[in-house]
């Protein structure tokens, strides 16, 4: 894979998890619902064949869990949402975000030397 | 405090962090380790005690907690072997292979991954491609990816043991098939057909019959000594739909030499178990993965009916 191609997937994997536990942090949400979501945001922008295996993932690190709801239309729905583990470690993944976005503002900036 | 104080805590410690890679299994090159040293030396300077040697070794954290680190920022093991060099499995020329010793369990993920958006699959053991029937499933809408939070997880176990019913009942088929027309198949049946239906190829009776059998059998012994050993449920069942895949395969071949051997024409029985041999496996699949999301989904609703609607 071509450095230019591998940088951005690198990015995007960080990036996409922190970006669906803040999603999951303002409420639950269904499979769909995160993908259309983020898709609103075109840098995070991810299809379900990403989505799942993320969402498995998370699930299985025991940052969010799910649970089947009725749906107002059609079948049962399975929601995800932040377990405690999950809201404590978003904290923690949000505050070093800032962290890493400051420090990276100011590299690319040109101020890398104090 | 001499040179050779400074130098020794440095060599203990890389030490014990060689020690502590090799311990966890994952792999780091000998270039990497000494950029590292170069590292801790150039912190603690030309003139630096061993208390500094002791602070900057501190900042790495544990020869433990370092090894862990490195193994996770590194690439992931690429099932090259530390002994031969060779990788155990990988891609060549684009293909696909592994050559790791087989397992059920890595086998069944390769048939049944609704996670996995892509149909064609490395195969689990061998060279080349297989089929991920759970992607099939999900571009079918037969299932949707997260239906289940772990496949076949929450079928009850009866339905998962029950599966093995079917590859059981067509090798059954195929035994029944092959002792009721024994008698009056020649010594030498066809055995291969060209798309227009011509015999392409024969063999004898006995060796093609019991081939056939054999193809049957022991794929079902071995989903059978999978469901023995307790295995998790979608090996279970992933066993299962794969020799009922064999299974059907083998009828389908036996019906058309008996077909053959009658004076009959067409090779309809074998297209027809050829389609019967991906679709029974599929529905197999597919229908115990709706059993296991209906069990969620009557597990949680009505938790929920109980406790009330959620906030």
């Amino acid at each position: 894979m071509a450095v230019n191609e591998a940088i951005p997937s690198q990015f995007r994997k960080g990036v996409v998890e922190l970006a669906i536990l803040a999603l999951l942090h303002d409420g639950e949400a269904y499979g769909a619902e995160i993908v259309d979501t983020l898709g609103d945001h075109p840098g995070l922008a991810i299809s379900a064949g990403t989505a799942y295996p993320l969402l498995s993932r998370l699930k299985k690190s025991g940052l969010i869990t799910s649970v089947w709801r009725e749906s107002p239309s059609g079948p049962p729905r399975k929601y995800y949402r932040l377990s405690i583990d999950g809201d404590e470690a978003f904290g923690s993944m949000a505050k070093a975000w800032v962290d890493i976005r400051d420090a990276m503002d100011s590299l690319l900036r040109g101020g890398s030397r104090p | 405090m001499t040179d050779g104080d400074v130098s020794a805590a440095i060599e203990t410690y890389f030490a014990r962090f060689r020690l502590a890679v090799l311990a966890s299994g994952a792999h780091v090159d000998d270039a990497m380790v000494a950029d590292l040293r170069a590292h801790v030396v150039d912190r603690v300077g030309g003139t630096g005690s061993l208390a500094d040697v002791t602070g900057v070794l501190a900042e790495l954290g544990t020869p433990q907690a370092l090894a862990i680190e490195v193994a996770a920022a590194g690439p992931p093991d690429d099932g090259t072997s530390r002994r031969t060099g060779i990788r155990s499995h990988g891609r060549l020329l684009g293909v696909p292979y592994d050559l790791r010793a087989p397992s059920s369990g890595r086998e069944a993920r390769r048939w049944w991954d609704p996670l996995d958006r892509h149909i064609l699959v490395p195969k689990s053991w061998g060279i080349g491609w297989s089929v991920n029937v759970g992607a099939l499933a999900v571009r079918t809408g037969a299932v949707r990816p997260d239906d289940e939070d772990v496949p076949f997880g929450a079928a009850p176990p009866r339905t998962v043991a029950a599966t093995l019913a079917a590859p059981v009942a067509v090798l059954a088929a195929v035994a029944t098939l092959a002792a009721v027309t024994w008698r009056r198949l020649p010594p030498t049946v066809p055995t291969r057909w060209s798309l227009s239906g011509e015999v392409a190829d024969h063999g004898r009776r006995g060796s093609t019959v019991l081939g056939l059998l054999g193809l049957a059998a022991v794929p079902t012994a071995m989903a059978a000594s999978v469901h023995a050993r307790r295995s998790p449920a979608l090996d279970r069942v992933a066993a299962s739909a794969e020799s009922l895949l064999l299974a059907t395969t083998a009828l389908s071949v036996l019906a058309q030499t008996v077909h053959t051997t009658r004076g009959r024409s067409g090779v309809w029985p074998l297209w027809l178990g050829r389609g019967a041999s991906a679709a029974l496996p599929f529905a197999l699949l597919v229908a115990v993965s709706r059993v296991g999301r209906t069990a969620e989904q009557r597990r949680d609703l009505s938790t929920l009916s109980m406790n009330g609607p959620a906030a």
